[in-house]
């Protein structure tokens, strides 16, 4: 299948790149400074994409959105992962979307709030549950030999920190502290 | 548990821990994780759950979340993010196949600024329709010019988040000539850890969808044997 990503189409876009994600300028932006993280190898669909894939994008993708709110003072993120041609997926290759939002921005993207009726969401509930204990629902890489090497894939293992190791720990209680820390490191 | 009221000149004095401290205190989500408030978990792990919307943006709207408080995602740690888009995955497979859609978004809102509206993060899965009208991102076309100063603005932070040492100083608005020589150096080497956990296994359900492509069209799956690579092949591969 052809894919624009693959096949290098929009080079000029890419803002960084390793072996296993490029993050580049959205080719179609919604606003300005729109990103899509791609992984480097072609899944489809984010179903396709093995866990590991999937979590080193998001945790850049958090990341990212770390560095929109600390040092461009945006105000707010959004992480959209559009999954497939009716949800709006333009592009043949998963990809994450960030959008940095101002509050003037004029992109309104909820939807309209109408309260469910019970009966509905109890329906909703028992054909979600029978689909959950189907276990044909072949998680597709649980074939994979998971390695055990999250460590390594921590994006700051480079530049050793105390506190970053911290993660563990409540956050709630070293919050300030540790952004504040992050904020510093970054000039 | 619910806490007195306060005044907003009393919420006006405290720090912003006191705060968050209070906002916790009075979370619905964190009260559902806590089952002290009923809701319709469709699933639970020991750090996570998912619970349906009460106000679903489309049938069988899921959300997802951790159970400990965190405000918005970059505050939630990479050991609990996994977890999280463990769930958010299989939820999303469990909604293509049990739900017979085409496709699903997941949507986080961080800021209210980005739509968010409990101060507990929460991602959203839902099912998507054709024209369903939900989350319609509008797009522009970027002017090249627009291409180097939003690179200039960006590259340096991403670069530094990923230990890429060659990163230049951070480009004020008015040095763009510095993102245009950054542009022409030489493809950035991966960090180095990254180049050593490089590796490469067989996909199964790769060799499988090569199998099904050559044989060409297939009858509609039957309920609940909704394959995935049809979701996929939707692009008209």
């Amino acid at each position: 299948m052809e894919c624009i990503i693959c096949d290098r189409k929009h080079e000029n876009n890419i803002l960084y790149e390793n072996d296993r994600i490029i993050i580049m300028l959205a080719v179609e932006p919604s606003v300005s400074g729109h990103m899509q993280i791609f992984s480097k190898e072609h899944y489809t669909i984010m179903e396709q994409a093995p866990d590991d894939v999937l979590n080193y994008m998001i945790s850049s993708a958090n990341k990212i959105s770390m560095i929109l709110f600390e040092l461009l003072k945006v105000h707010g993120t959004n992480m959209i992962i559009n999954n497939g041609v009716p949800a709006g997926q333009k592009i043949p290759h998963f990809c994450v979307d960030i959008l940095p939002r101002r509050t003037d921005d004029n992109l309104k993207l909820d939807w309209a709030l109408k309260q469910a009726a019970p009966e509905a969401l109890e329906s909703i509930q028992r054909i979600i549950n029978e689909g959950m204990n189907l276990r044909d629902l072949e998680v597709i890489e649980e074939k994979r030999v998971e390695p055990a090497r999250t460590e390594t894939r921590n994006m700051d293992t480079k530049k050793p920190d105390p506190d970053d190791d911290g993660q563990d720990e409540p956050v709630r209680e070293k919050k300030t502290n540790y952004y504040h820390q992050l904020f510093e490191r970054i000039p | 548990m619910a806490g007195k009221e306060y005044s907003e000149e009393e919420l006006g004095k405290m720090s912003a821990e006191e705060i968050a401290e209070l906002q916790k205190q009075n979370c619905i989500f964190c009260k559902i994780a806590s089952k002290e408030i009923p809701a319709k978990i469709v699933h639970e792990d020991p750090d996570v759950i998912c619970i349906l919307d009460i106000n679903p943006a489309s049938e069988g709207h899921i959300l997802v979340y951790p159970k400990k408080h965190y405000m918005i995602m970059p505050h939630i740690p990479d050991d609990v993010l996994a977890k999280v888009f463990k769930d958010v995955k299989l939820m999303s497979q469990t909604l293509l196949k049990s739900l017979q859609c085409k496709g699903t978004t997941v949507f986080v809102a961080n800021g209210v600024a980005a739509g968010q509206k409990a101060p507990h993060v929460l991602i959203h899965v839902f099912p998507r329709r054709e024209n369903d009208g939900l989350v319609k991102l509008p797009t522009y076309e970027m002017s090249d010019e627009q291409i180097i100063k939003l690179k200039g603005e960006l590259k340096p932070y991403i670069n530094q988040l990923f230990g890429v040492k060659r990163a230049g100083p951070v480009v004020k608005e008015a040095e763009f000539m510095d993102a245009k020589e950054e542009e022409e150096e030489p493809k950035q080497e991966p960090a180095a850890e990254h180049a050593i956990i490089h590796h490469e296994i067989e996909h199964p359900k790769e060799k499988k969808h090569a199998e099904k492509q050559k044989s060409s069209e297939q009858a509609k799956p039957a309920k609940g044997k909704v394959d995935l690579d049809d979701i996929a092949r939707l692009f008209g591969g």
